[in-house]
């Protein structure tokens, strides 16, 4: 019934030292090669090599001044340094792949103290829970509270655990604030990481007793959840309901959906889990808010573009006076599964990849399921994109229809709360064209195989992200969405992308490359993982087995050669502009 | 609009040092007494449910305060917010009564609420159950004076209580619901939520450099 609560504090940083505190440190994979690590080993390697990379034909030495023509000439050479490199660093001999698929708990991903199996461990560890019974077990917590300590929304628990927790939270919060004249940014007791966010009069809070989690990571958990609440409510209407009445409950204004969304929300963000699209927002969190887009043919893309294109230049005679249609309309976009397909934009204007990734949260967990039927209903909505501007919102008009199997979604924004039937007739048009029997022929085949990148059956590569950096956006290939390989992928991609690349020295070149490698040992089974990455791309991979090196990096410039070559396919660049 | 929500009350509770703050609230919560006196270090924060008017389930998140001096510089955290604040005294000791006016005075000035003369207050005067012969002299009268000095009297219900006996405890913090949630609901009834209307329209100009967004 009661709680009695003081805080025992390890070591406190505030914001002034958050800079520092930005993953130093990485988690401790089985086998992980930092570059401090290999110091001594590389230092070696640096002079050795030296010879090779001044030499004018080494490709290190003049990637920079390459042409795109020459982009995909230049790995034809064997990258001999970055294998001879690696090889001093894997030292095994290849093994056959293992086709035994291990547990999450085999991974060591978690500390397992009850030993209990995977089934009970996600009940007692990781499924949300509002019951109290289960609370201190929890690895992850969430809250979000007002700065006078009332509780708005918490992960896990009920009111009466938590609220003396709040209390703690905002003492400490505004102790700091107040007395030090200083934000506090994070805590670590132990294994566990407190981070909080204090956008007045609201405060966020994590607590993770994740090992892979990163106090930064934690700070941009928190600020996806901040943004959900400006997405619903915005901020003047936060501020409003805040400005003389400190005491008021911000519950009063938020539905079941809202704590439905956070629910889900929170599980993406920790776990990559439990809806369809939950693992591609975790890689796209990972990789800085970058997005996913659906592999297509340059031609299917650009008829679909020129679909959105000419939807926005609708206009309607009627009684001798022309209507502009779409004079409302701003954002077009066409996705399947909540990833792009063509996306159309004003000339002057975008939405970040964030603001796109919470629209798609957004819709996903308000569209019924229409699985059953041909199309769904319409939706409209009004919607703040926090950074497009947390002042307005913006009006959202929704429709999935399903092409053959595959669900496609019209989503238009409009600046005109006004504008549903001129919105709902744009999106008929749309809808008219996509399904006229040549195109809905080419896209329904194009869509099908979309998921099935050719390049994997070629390579013994088990898993792989291919980031396009200048446009932040991925291709990754098919996961299946089972608990039990989100929750090792994510582990995997987390680590490889924290643990420190070694940078290769390439002397007259701005291309700087950089890699890492990591190996786990899971119950006698081996996983490699490795990244590569240069000024325009990221590449990460997993194989499932112990691999040379050369056949390793082999594999990955033949995939990543692949991704360049089929550039137009899987990105869609800045999509399409209206002026 | 929010009946189906619980009400959540934030409940401040302000007294000297000894008064039987901490004694009150463990009352109220756990049905407990405890004969040793620890001092509250910062504070302390518990949380009861109860039914208001047979109908409305109240969350109470009591704010349990130091009341030493040194303590004080917890400051504005504790009393942003708060919906009701309990002034204690300890009807043995003079002094923690007097000061009932000081403790008023800081909340006001910490909390920065709006509406200072509506706020909800309550007194309550504890240890009841001591011996008569230890209690302050003519205490009703000087009790009446403060609650009704002209002057920013302290005009507010008074409940003597008795936190070792369980005596008016209960009746004290049910009153101290009820007058809160008046406040919850007057409030709501004058200034609403802010969340009916979309009307923060974004100012587009397609053609122009003038932006709706910071791109």
């Amino acid at each position: 019934m009661s709680n009695g609560f003081r805080a025992r504090l390890g070591s406190i940083s505030t914001i002034q030292s958050a800079r520092s505190l930005f993953p130093t440190t990485t988690v401790e994979p089985t086998t992980a090669v930092t570059f401090t690590n290999v110091e001594p080993n590389l230092i070696g390697t640096e002079s050795t090599y030296t010879p090779s990379v001044t030499d004018s034909e080494g490709f290190l030495a003049n990637s920079g001044l390459l042409t795109d023509d020459e982009v995909s000439d230049y790995f034809q050479q064997p990258d001999e340094d970055l294998s001879e490199m690696l090889t001093d660093l894997i030292r095994h001999t290849p093994e056959e792949p293992t086709s035994a698929k291990q547990s999450f708990l085999d991974v060591n991903i978690f500390p397992n103290p009850y030993d209990l199996d995977e089934e009970e461990f996600y009940k007692r560890h990781i499924e949300i829970s509002k019951e109290d019974e289960l609370f201190h077990d929890k690895l992850k917590q969430f809250f979000i509270l007002s700065n006078a300590g009332k509780p708005i929304y918490s992960m896990n628990g009920s009111d009466e655990i938590i609220i003396g927790y709040m209390g703690v939270i905002t003492t400490i919060i505004s102790t700091f604030e107040e007395n030090m004249n200083e934000e506090i940014y994070s805590i670590s007791v132990g294994d566990m990481k407190i981070v909080a966010l204090n956008k007045s009069p609201l405060i966020l809070v994590s607590i993770s007793k994740i090992a892979h989690e990163q106090p930064n990571v934690l700070l941009s958990q928190l600020n996806m959840l901040y943004n959900y609440l400006l997405s619903i409510i915005s901020k003047p209407t936060i501020d409003r309901n805040f400005h003389n009445k400190l005491n008021y409950d911000l519950r009063r204004i938020l539905t079941q959906l809202d704590f439905h969304n956070l629910d889900c929300l929170c599980m993406k963000m920790t776990y990559g889990l439990t809806s369809y699209d939950s693992f591609n927002y975790y890689i796209s969190q990972l990789l800085n808010a970058s997005l996913q887009q659906i592999k297509i043919s340059y031609t299917a893309r650009q008829r679909l573009n020129k679909i959105l294109l000419d939807s926005k230049r609708m206009r309607q005679n009627s009684d001798d006076k022309e209507t502009d249609l779409g004079a409302d309309l701003l954002f077009s976009i066409l996705s399947v599964n909540s990833k792009i397909v063509s996306f159309m934009k004003p000339k002057n204007h975008n939405l970040t990849n964030q603001d796109l990734t919470l629209l798609f949260s957004i819709i996903n967990s308000s569209k019924s399921d229409i699985s059953n039927d041909e199309t769904s209903e319409d939706m409209w909505f009004p919607i703040c994109m926090p950074n497009f501007n947390p002042n307005g919102f913006l009006y959202v008009f929704v429709k999935t229809i399903i092409l053959q199997t595959t669900p496609v979604t019209i989503t238009l924004l409009s600046s005109n709360k006004n504008s549903f039937y001129q919105i709902r007739q744009i999106s008929n048009y749309i809808i008219h064209k996509l399904t006229k029997p040549k195109m809905l022929s080419k896209l329904t085949k194009e869509l099908h195989e979309s998921n099935t990148l050719a390049i994997l059956r070629e390579v013994p590569i088990s898993h792989f992200i291919y980031k396009n950096k200048a446009l932040n956006q991925f291709v990754m290939s098919d996961t299946d969405n089972s608990v039990n390989s989100v929750l090792q992928l994510s582990y995997f991609y987390n680590t490889l992308y924290h643990t420190k690349a070694s940078q290769m020295k390439t002397i007259g070149s701005l291309n700087i490359k950089k890699f890492s490698y990591t190996r786990w040992t899971v119950d006698e089974a081996v996983i490699t993982g490795f990244m590569l990455s240069d000024n325009n791309y990221e590449f990460y991979c997993l194989c499932n087995y112990q691999i040379n090196s050369k056949e390793l990096i082999g594999h990955c410039i033949k995939v990543i050669k692949w991704c360049e070559k089929n550039y137009n396919r899987l990105f869609i660049g800045n999509g399409v502009s209206f002026t | 609009m929010s009946s189906r929500k619980k009400t959540l009350l934030k409940v401040i509770i302000l007294g000297d040092s000894g008064v039987g703050k901490t004694s009150l609230m463990q009352q109220f919560v756990n049905n407990k007494f405890s004969h040793q006196y620890k001092a509250t270090i910062g504070a302390d924060f518990l949380t009861k449910e109860i039914i208001i008017d047979n109908n409305k389930p109240v969350t109470l998140q009591i704010w349990d305060t130091a009341g030493q001096e040194r303590f004080q510089s917890l400051g504005v955290a504790f009393y942003r917010g708060a919906d009701c604040c309990v002034l204690c005294f300890d009807v043995t000791n003079e002094k923690s009564l007097n000061n009932l006016t000081s403790w008023k005075d800081e909340f006001l000035v910490q909390s920065n609420v709006s509406n200072p003369q509506d706020f909800p207050f309550i007194i309550i005067g504890n240890k009841i159950d001591v011996d008569d012969s230890k209690k302050i002299p003519s205490l009703q009268k000087k009790l009446h004076n403060i609650t009704h000095n002209q002057l920013g009297g302290l005009n507010y219900p008074v409940f003597e209580t008795s936190a070792k006996d369980s005596i008016n405890v209960e009746a004290a913090f049910e009153v101290i619901a009820k007058m809160a949630l008046q406040q919850e609901e007057l409030n709501a009834a004058s200034g609403g939520d802010v969340n009916d209307d979309y009307n923060d329209a974004i100012n587009i100009h397609l053609d122009g450099e003038s932006s709706g967004c910071g791109c």
